[in-house]
């Protein structure tokens, strides 16, 4: 059955989208990652234009954000004054992100940023983690326990405006979470992704939050980050489509309550290397479309 | 009030056909299955067909070379387009070159009963811009963008936007004809112009013209001119609704 997608103007198989809403929601469940890095390119390689993916794709990052922050809040999980702190530079940032989306995209260059920044990133998170949960794996196997090392950086101590964060056991300088809001900010933007997969490590590894508010405040922030960039895109770019959104949010919620029960029979570290295998091949697919010959060296954009 | 309108158009075009029609004279008659395409969510294209008599010329049959041919043509509205040409940057393939080429249409059909330069001289079908290559006729035409335009034909070709068919047409008895020209589902919205035409000895020995709206009705195009016509208003509406389904899933799914 196809359906006629308004905004993107194109008709595609219904049961072509609900699918892949609900395998990256089954993923995403399972990992506890929105997705957004799986879906964007899922959608540009079923023929979705890449500016409508990229905005579409953060009303379906809102939708799971909001699912995920009502989970982790009731467990009293998430630090809302480290939240606003990186939502207000994330804001700042989303900004930014969505203008540079709407200057390249007048320069035609919008896929190549899109690609590029997947590409980049995908490929430094993923082959670090990869790196990260195979020695874990090894040393595992070993008989040694992992060495749970989170020493936290001095140098983010001894910057000024320091704030106490209560529910993170921190007492930090406000300026690294700020300019981390702004990094992700700008990323969600360009690449339709709530940015979880950097905003992650880096509580953990550069402001060294603790594990367990980690999910739900970087989820708290991006419901408001997604929803800034998502008001852009469809303010200044017109490439949000409702209709699409809609249909992916519908499968992305029943993929995403088997994936978290097949998730909680995994073991964390096994769950860790397959989430980086996943990423890394996401990257290295990208990655061969850019420098593979493309089929067709032209291509047509309609001025309105 | 777009029912009244839309009414009203459909009666001016009967009357338009009945009056030319009702003359006798006229050597060729043709009209359309519909004059509105509707873009409703289950769109998926769809497909036009075209009929139509002709009359023989006083003291002339309509067999073999004095019948004469008929071209029919289906334009859609104009836009510029942009065509891009990727080459090789370092290690990546990087949109480096472009060409504008101004008011091309967003759909254009041309069928006739033989190759159109068999039909008529070239001076006519650059009159009235028949075939693919004489739309593009205006446009830059210097050697280095002979690529770029080629690669504009052949794209839209693939994409059945661009359609150039002297094989679809169907006589039935000599006298009454018929074609089917199949819009796909990515046709541009907006009013078309549909012309047909008689030629025999290579001039226009008659020629008619209809009108073909099509549009997005209903909820599509309802959201079409919401995300246009107020697009701030349309992205808050549209995250709303992506919060409600995100907290309504919440709640379905509440942990017990």
């Amino acid at each position: 059955m196809q359906i006629y997608l308004p905004i993107a103007e194109m008709s595609v198989s219904i049961f072509l989208l609900l699918g892949m809403g609900a395998g990256v929601g089954f993923l995403s469940g399972m990992f506890g990652v929105g997705g957004g890095f799986l879906m964007t390119p899922l959608l540009i390689f079923a023929g979705v234009p890449p500016a409508v993916a990229v905005g579409t794709q953060s009303n379906q990052i809102i939708a799971s954000s909001v699912t995920g922050v009502m989970a982790h809040w009731r467990r009293g999980n998430v630090d809302f004054q480290m939240g606003f702190l990186l939502l207000g530079g994330g804001a700042a940032g989303a900004f930014i992100g969505v203008f540079v989306f709407k200057w390249l995209r007048s320069l035609g260059q919008v896929d190549l940023l899109i690609s590029l920044s997947y590409v980049i990133f995908l490929g430094i998170v993923g082959g670090l983690m990869l790196v990260e949960s195979f020695n874990t794996l090894r040393k595992t196997r070993a008989g040694t326990p992992p060495k749970q090392n989170r020493r936290r950086r001095d140098w983010v101590h001894t910057w000024p405006l320091k704030m106490r964060f209560r529910k993170s056991r921190l007492y930090i300088s406000a300026i690294p979470p700020v300019m981390l809001g702004v990094g992700v900010g700008i990323l969600s933007a360009i690449m339709g992704v709530g940015g979880g997969f950097i905003m992650v490590p880096a509580m953990i590894y550069i402001l060294g939050m603790p594990t367990n508010v980690v999910i739900g405040t970087s989820l708290f922030q991006i419901i408001f980050v997604a929803a800034i960039a998502g008001l852009l895109h469809a303010g200044t770019n017109q490439t949000v489509d409702v209709v699409l959104a809609l249909l992916l949010v519908v499968g992305a919620v029943i993929g995403a309550q088997f994936g978290t029960r097949v998730g909680l029979r995994m073991k964390a570290e096994q769950l860790r290397a397959l989430l980086a295998l996943l990423v890394v091949v996401v990257c290295f697919k990208l990655g061969l479309d850019l420098v593979l010959t493309p089929a067709d060296l032209f291509s047509l954009a309609v001025i309105q | 009030m777009r029912r009244a309108v839309l009414i009203t158009l459909a009666l001016l075009t009967g009357c338009l056909f009945v009056s030319t029609g009702a003359r006798a004279q006229q050597p060729l008659v043709a009209d359309l299955d519909t004059h509105q395409i509707a873009i409703r969510s289950t769109f998926t294209g769809t497909e036009l067909l075209l009929f139509g008599a002709i009359e023989a010329a006083p003291g002339k049959s309509l067999a073999g070379d004095e019948r004469g041919d008929v071209i029919i043509v289906v334009r859609g509205p104009a836009s510029d387009i942009t065509v891009r040409k990727k080459s090789r940057v370092g290690p990546i393939w990087v949109n480096t070159e472009a060409v504008t080429f101004d008011t091309i249409p967003g759909f254009y059909a041309v069928l006739s009963t033989r190759p159109l330069d068999q039909i008529a001289p070239a001076p006519l079908l650059r009159r009235h811009d028949l075939g693919i290559e004489r739309v593009l006729a205006g446009t830059k035409i210097d050697e280095a963008h002979q690529e770029f335009r080629s690669a504009l034909v052949r794209t839209r070709k693939a994409d059945g936007l661009f359609i150039e068919d002297h094989q679809g047409f169907r006589f039935v008895g000599g006298k009454l004809f018929r074609a089917r020209i199949s819009l796909p589902a990515n046709v541009p919205v907006g009013t078309y112009k549909v012309q047909a035409f008689l030629i025999r000895d290579g001039q226009v020995a008659g020629a008619q013209f209809s009108p073909l709206f099509v549009d997005k009705v209903g909820v599509e195009l309802q959201i079409y001119r919401l995300a246009h016509n107020l697009p701030w208003l349309y992205g808050l509406m549209a995250v709303l609704l992506a919060v409600a389904a995100g907290w309504g899933t919440a709640i379905l799914f509440r942990e017990r």
